[in-house]
């Protein structure tokens, strides 16, 4: 079944849709909250609270690529569990990626508001757009899908180290990019 | 600015992006080093090919025990200086020399027979695998390097790969008695990425380097084959591999030519 048609059923309120979905992309989503969270009972939870966003968004919601749509979903999901204090403790590989994105950033506090993030939202697509189609998908698997360098080397069939290297030269220029844009890093 | 700021601000990269990250469909050619044996198993193709037709001198591949046959496979159809000829002759023979960067017998061995490197004290630096990888594929003639730690400890950030290159050529010239204007002075290729990764580890650079050529038949038409693809290879990767360009090729080639080199000999092979 495709992104479209799993939507489709979502719009016709079919139940057995979310099963599909579920079949579908649940290993996919799982190992997300799971990076992240270093717990697969916290990522199997927050797969069943994924679906039901889904569910109770869309519609109104059509998302156009359903497994993007719900990636964003549960990472966030995972982020806001992480950020309290016990799952932060534990951490998964997640700690790690946020160690590393620490060295392009000052580590200072500052305020999270909304403008703030939608500024730095904005900077992180354009240096998105600058990458080339594999290095952006090397960043993206590390610092968005919290993949361990292992994996990744597996993933993309490179050794570790050269997956470290590539990515330590992509946080520089990151760095460079922020700090060209006026964020203090 | 925290990391985690970042990374929960990455959560609103756009779709297209992580459209892009979904895992790749497996094709023929599941990533370079696949597309690098089907090349290699043309140019060995090309070779006997070649050889059946012109009936060209084949020089037989080096005897692990036989130092004198890894002289003259090492050097090739090539005429040396006498100062390069010393030098290899003199590395050569030194056995004490290869022990000190070989780390046990089977190291030296290798060491001897297929230019296979480690360095002293680190074998994890060596990957064994990768090399009998390609033997098992036949037609073994990849040089491998690539950079880890020591790339981030060097000064500068304006283009950090041409930093790794003068240092990596600076550690050169003092072995090898070359200028910048001339780095690889009548030197011939074994020795010097043999020179380079040693030196390379001195500068703290964690440096790997693995095989070139095994039991690849080897005639002169063959060998400024190999050369040429081997610069082939060389554009899938990053500027450390321009090193082995200028190795293989000479020091009045630069990476550039060497390029383009490569490209008319695949043309011609394709």
């Amino acid at each position: 079944m495709t992104d479209r048609e799993m939507v489709q059923g979502l719009l016709a309120r079919n139940e057995a849709t979310l099963h599909i979905i579920s079949k579908t992309y649940g290993s996919y989503l799982r190992r997300i909250a799971d990076n992240i969270l270093n717990s697969p009972e916290d990522a199997e939870e927050l797969l069943n609270d994924t679906l039901l966003k889904a569910w109770e968004a869309i519609p109104p919601a059509e998302p156009e690529n359903l497994r993007v749509y719900l990636g964003k979903t549960i990472r966030n999901l995972s982020i806001n569990l992480l950020r309290n204090q016990a799952a932060a403790k534990r951490g998964g590989e997640s700690r790690q990626v946020i160690e590393e994105l620490n060295e392009c950033v000052s580590g200072g506090i500052e305020p999270e508001g909304a403008l703030q993030e939608k500024e730095l939202a904005e900077a992180l697509n354009a240096f998105l757009a600058t990458l080339s189609p594999e290095k952006r998908r090397l960043f993206l698997l590390r610092y968005w899908q919290a993949e361990s360098i292992d994996s990744i080397a597996s993933e993309i069939h490179k050794r570790p180290g050269a997956v470290a290297m590539a990515l330590s030269r992509i946080r520089k220029q990151l760095k460079r990019h922020l700090e060209e844009r006026g964020f203090e890093v | 600015m925290t990391g985690m700021q970042l990374f929960k601000a990455l959560s609103q990269v756009e779709d297209k992006y992580l459209s892009e990250s979904a895992p790749k469909k497996r094709t023929v050619f599941r990533n370079k080093w696949v597309f690098l044996a089907a090349s290699l198993s043309l140019v060995v193709l090309a070779g006997f090919t070649a050889k059946l037709i012109s009936g060209w001198e084949i020089i037989p591949p080096p005897s692990q025990e036989n130092g004198d046959a890894l002289l003259r496979w090492t050097t090739g159809p090539y005429p040396l200086s006498e100062k390069a000829q010393a030098l290899l002759e003199s590395h050569l023979s030194d056995h004490e020399t290869w022990e000190n960067i070989a780390t046990s017998p089977e190291e030296l061995e290798a060491l001897m027979g297929i230019h296979l490197l480690t360095v002293q004290g680190d074998t994890s630096l060596l990957d064994w695998d990768c090399a009998a990888e390609r033997k098992e594929e036949g037609g073994i003639l990849l040089w491998g390097h690539y950079w880890q730690q020591g790339w981030q400890q060097l000064p500068g950030k304006d283009d950090e790969r041409e930093v790794q290159w003068t240092i990596a050529v600076s550690s050169v010239l003092d072995t090898v008695g070359g200028t910048k204007e001339q780095p690889w002075p009548d030197v011939p290729e074994g020795y010097l990425s043999i020179r380079q990764t040693v030196h390379l580890d001195a500068l703290n650079t964690e440096a790997e380097m693995f095989f070139y050529a095994s039991d690849f038949p080897v005639s002169n038409a063959d060998m400024e084959l190999r050369h040429n693809v081997i610069n082939c290879f060389l554009v899938y990767d990053e500027i450390a591999y321009s090193i082995h360009i200028r190795a293989a090729l000479g020091a009045e080639i630069d990476a550039g030519e060497a390029f383009e080199r490569a490209a008319d000999v695949l043309s011609q092979l394709r």
